[in-house]
């Protein structure tokens, strides 16, 4: 398992997926059709939840390769973004 | 929606091609344009980024331009950063934020217009910050510290089509640079990459196509967190990023089609004309004049 691979196969699949999912959902809210609004949010869901699934599997193949230090930092920041997030909800 | 989707564009475009997130061209169209208050503006642009870099970070990572365990490594400290700035934003003006942002801008700029860029090759023994020992990197006879300087990576530049081989030096220091990069771009709300770049380039030796993919690959990390709490807050305003998202998408994969059309010192001049640029927008907008 190949880190920079494993990862780039995340961000590109998890981005192209999701940009589908909010075209569609545009084309549907242009056309009028009903359920558009949840489908581009679930299209933007998708592509804000990527770089976070990239750093998950980055993790996992930094652990796999026995790239201990770095699978530690990844972790360590996989930690932070996630406090991070619980500071930014409590601050909005 | 024709010209928010060329703006997103533009934005994509300027993203993908040096690593920034985009956001000081999202935001004051957005704000200024459209209407939108700064909150909305910003939640519509944090999405953006996450979409440019995201988009970006997958071709330059899979070329190993973009250097994922430098990234990560700095990105702890960009993240850290992001949080004490949230906190220290509700009591510092922004303005003063915004002002001496714009300083370390300029200074950069200048500093990278002027100089020709430094890379670490393979038989570089010598020390890149002579005389200077107060980082902590050097043992005073002139031998660093082996931990801070035995990271070596290669990239591909598609360019000139050869391995560009680097030597990555002042770690330690250089995540300083990036915490400092966290707080003032959570403070200022523009993206860190235009400090986290000259960081990477000017202080740390990483070739300035890798510092600007690497850039490309941390700021979507920078910007999920923000992005999902704006968005399961209710605060997006789902037509509109639905728009801009697609607009960025499309700019970021033509800016992957020129980088590999441009060469590294060009890019490095565009860049610090394009840091000057954006000084100059963060002056006027702290001085109320946007």
């Amino acid at each position: 398992m190949n880190l920079e691979n494993s990862t780039s196969f995340v961000l590109r699949y998890g981005s192209v997926i999701g940009i589908i999912i909010v075209a569609m959902g545009l084309m549907a809210h242009l056309a009028d059709i009903s359920h558009s609004d949840t489908m581009m949010t679930a299209g933007i869901l998708i592509i804000v939840l990527t770089p976070f699934a990239g750093m998950l599997v980055s993790f996992t193949s930094l652990s796999v390769n026995r790239e201990r230090a770095y699978a530690v930092i990844a972790l360590i920041l996989i930690a932070i973004t996630v406090i991070g997030m619980v500071v930014a909800f409590l601050l909005v | 929606m024709l010209g928010l989707i060329v703006i997103a564009m533009t934005a994509g475009l300027i993203g993908s091609l040096f690593g920034l997130g985009g956001g000081i061209i999202i935001v004051p169209v957005l704000t200024i344009l459209y209407g939108m208050t700064a909150k909305d503006a910003a939640a519509v642009s944090l999405v953006a980024i996450v979409a440019i870099s995201a988009v970006s970070a997958s071709s330059l990572i899979k070329s190993r331009t973009a250097n994922v365990r430098i990234g990560l490594k700095l990105e702890t400290a960009a993240a850290t950063g992001a949080i004490i700035g949230a906190i220290i934003a509700l009591y510092v003006s922004s303005w003063v934020i915004a002002v001496s942002f714009a300083i370390v801008l300029i200074y950069s700029a200048i500093y990278m217009f002027m100089r020709p860029e430094r890379v670490i090759t393979p038989d570089d023994t010598s020390d890149s910050t002579p005389g200077n020992a107060s980082d902590g990197t050097s043992d005073g006879n002139g031998v660093r510290d082996t931990a801070d300087r035995e990271e070596r990576f290669t990239y591909h530049d598609t360019k000139t089509n050869e391995d560009i081989q680097y030597g990555v030096r002042n770690v330690r220091t250089g995540m300083i640079g990036f915490l400092a990069a966290g707080i003032t771009s959570a403070l200022s709300g523009v993206g860190g990459g235009t400090i986290k770049i000259p960081v990477m380039n000017v202080h740390m030796h990483i070739p300035m196509k890798a510092a600007t993919a690497t850039s490309s690959y941390v700021i979507g990390i920078t910007a999920f967190s923000g992005a999902v709490v704006y968005l399961l807050g209710g605060i997006l305003d789902i037509e509109t990023a639905a728009v801009v998202v697609i607009g960025a998408f499309i700019g970021s994969l033509i800016g992957l089609r020129i980088l590999t059309m441009i060469d590294a010192s060009s890019m490095r001049r565009y860049f610090s004309i394009l840091l000057i640029f954006l000084a100059s927008v963060m002056l006027l907008n702290a001085g109320g004049f946007l």
